[in-house]
């Protein structure tokens, strides 16, 4: 049987066939747009790597995008903790719109496309959410960056602060001694002070200028050598700590530097010393080319002790998390190490410093 | 814990006087221990533990305290304790001299009945005289204490009811009357005006242990 002989059939068929074709064709154009969306989706995300998160960057450069996909005009607001950065729609077309509001912050992102059939809307409403994700996340970001930064800043500020104000009390309380000293035996004593003064001085003024970073001067720093276990008993002595120093060892380095690295590790042993009751020690030994302290101390465990040597970190209460990072940038640039671990009965702090240059004593 | 041996040579009518000087600073510690040294008998502490085990052992007139110690040096904590020590345990005034000057810590520290607050820096004689001050009115105290009145120092909130107040007096009170009389149970209770079985009930409704030949 022939279609002449049946038309009805050759209708059926041809509508069939039609219909196929059509159905073809609108599978291709769909995974086609879904293609370009997809598309401008991932180019969206490369740009935000490439302005480095940067959301400013980032919505300035998203009209050549959006363009791709049709989106005639966008609008956008960002507010947070009193500022507001905001783009207003220029058309009055249909849009569509994504917001959220926590309180503290407040994002909204709208776009007009140029058309919306029913098929396209769903497209253009994963862009947008895709869009509103990247702002998000970028100010949040940022926002969290700048607390960190604020917070750390303030822990240096609150660091320094309290040597700074004790150092202006020292010299307004030593303006007055010397306007009372009244004769030569008061004299002797207020000089016998003054020495017992000296070396707690020089090491906060070191403590200050490393760090503010400040460069004292120009010229190389003083090179000596030092007598490691000189330097730990006078630490100790300052910090009135009960503990052996065993070994001795010199290198030749600069002297603020090596009395800085020790006055943290000291500094440490001293704040766990005041909580708890600890057994302390340290070693020297006199290795090949380096000098390595050990310092082991009783006390608690560390926790996270793979982080207590990150900047700012820190485990204690209103600790700035300043001292053990200072040990640890000065040691790798004397080109030493620095680990603590957790050993059965307490901490150990090693510190390997190398003696290279070191002058005959 | 260093004692200063060396008398002052001025004022020989307040050397009896022993004043504590708290503070981590080294530098600043000798400073402040030179100019006070001139009028009373100075002990130093560097850190809570050395300043409790001096007020456990001497009688202390005037404390002059950091609260920024070691090993919280950024804090105001471990001073703080210090302060609750010294009112709980001691007739010691205490002069605050910090750098730790926020509204908060202030408060904190009135609350708890410091004698005068100080921020650094300050010219020294004013502290020389806050000194001269706190001992004053630690003599008026005392001289009053013989009377048979003690004083007692607590802080209330308004709008709490009078239930909290009337414990933290009574706590208060009877702690200082047991401190100054050794735990001499029959006296302190005889010095309070109640029984015997009365004392024993607040000390055990308020947990103290009974510590003879404490200070």
């Amino acid at each position: 049987m022939s279609f002449k002989e049946n038309p009805a059939a050759f209708m059926a068929s041809a509508t069939l066939v039609v219909g196929a074709v059509a159905a073809v064709s609108i599978c291709y154009i769909k995974a086609l747009t879904a293609n370009r969306f997809a598309s401008v989706m991932r180019e969206l995300s490369v740009f935000n790597e490439q302005v480095h998160y940067d959301t400013a960057a980032f919505l300035s450069g998203i009209p050549v995008y959006l363009k791709k996909i049709r989106v005639v005009d966008f609008a956008y607001t960002i507010s947070h903790g009193g500022t507001n950065i905001k783009k207003e729609l220029s058309c009055a077309n249909p849009f569509i719109t994504k917001s959220c509001d926590d309180g503290d912050l407040m994002v909204s992102f709208s776009m007009v496309p140029s058309f919306r059939s029913g098929g396209l809307k769903a497209f253009y409403e994963l862009m947008l959410e895709h869009i509103f994700l990247i702002i998000r996340q970028d100010v949040l970001m940022k926002i969290r960056t700048v607390n960190d930064t604020l917070t750390n800043v303030l822990k240096v500020q609150v660091f320094v602060q309290h040597d700074i104000k004790n150092i202006a009390q020292f010299i307004q309380t030593s303006y007055y001694n010397l306007q009372n000293l009244k004769d030569e035996a008061d004299e002797l004593r207020y000089v016998r002070y003054l020495k017992e003064s000296y070396s707690p001085l020089m090491l906060k003024a070191n403590k200050i200028i490393n760090t503010l970073n400040l460069k004292p001067s120009d010229k190389p720093p003083a090179m000596m050598n030092i007598k490691i276990e000189a330097v730990l008993e006078q630490l100790i002595s300052l910090y009135h700590l009960k503990c052996d120093v065993k070994g001795t060892g010199s290198v030749y380095a600069n002297e603020g530097t090596i009395f800085l690295i020790f006055d943290n590790l000291v500094k440490n042993l001293y704040d766990k010393y005041l909580e708890e009751e600890l057994e302390l020690s340290i070693e020297i030994i006199d290795g090949d080319g380096m000098i390595r302290v050990c310092a082991f101390d009783s006390g608690s465990h560390i926790k996270d002790v793979d982080k207590i040597f990150e900047p700012f970190y820190s485990t204690k209460n209103g600790g700035s998390g300043i001292g053990l990072f200072q040990i640890r940038a000065h040691v790798i640039k004397l080109g030493g190490t620095v680990t603590a671990r957790n050993v059965e009965n307490g901490v150990i702090f090693e510190i390997t410093i190398p003696k290279s240059n070191v002058h005959a004593a | 814990m260093i004692e200063n041996n060396e008398m002052p040579n001025e004022m020989p009518d307040k050397a009896t006087h022993n004043v504590l000087i708290v503070e981590d600073d080294t530098t600043l510690r000798k400073q402040v221990c030179f100019a006070v040294e001139r009028y009373y008998t100075v002990f130093e502490a560097q850190n809570r533990r050395e300043a409790v085990r001096v007020l456990k052992n001497t009688d202390i007139s005037v404390a002059i305290l950091d609260l920024g110690l070691p090993p919280a040096s950024n804090t105001p904590d471990e001073g703080l304790k210090i302060i609750d020590y010294i009112m709980e345990n001691t007739e010691t005034k205490i002069l605050v001299l910090t750098g730790q000057d926020s509204e908060d810590v202030t408060a904190a520290t009135i609350r708890r009945g410091v004698f005068d607050y100080i921020a650094k820096p300050v010219n020294m004689e004013k502290v020389i005289y806050a000194i001269e001050r706190a001992i004053l009115f630690r003599n008026s105290e005392q001289k009053i204490s013989e009377d048979g009145v003690k004083q007692i120092h607590v802080s209330a909130k308004l709008g709490d009811g009078l239930q909290s107040i009337r414990e933290e007096a009574e706590r208060k009170l009877i702690r200082k009357v047991l401190l100054e009389n050794n735990y001499n149970i029959y006296k302190s209770a005889k010095i309070i005006g109640i029984r015997r079985e009365n004392l024993y009930y607040f000390i055990k409704k308020f947990g103290w242990k009974i510590m003879r030949n404490v200070v």
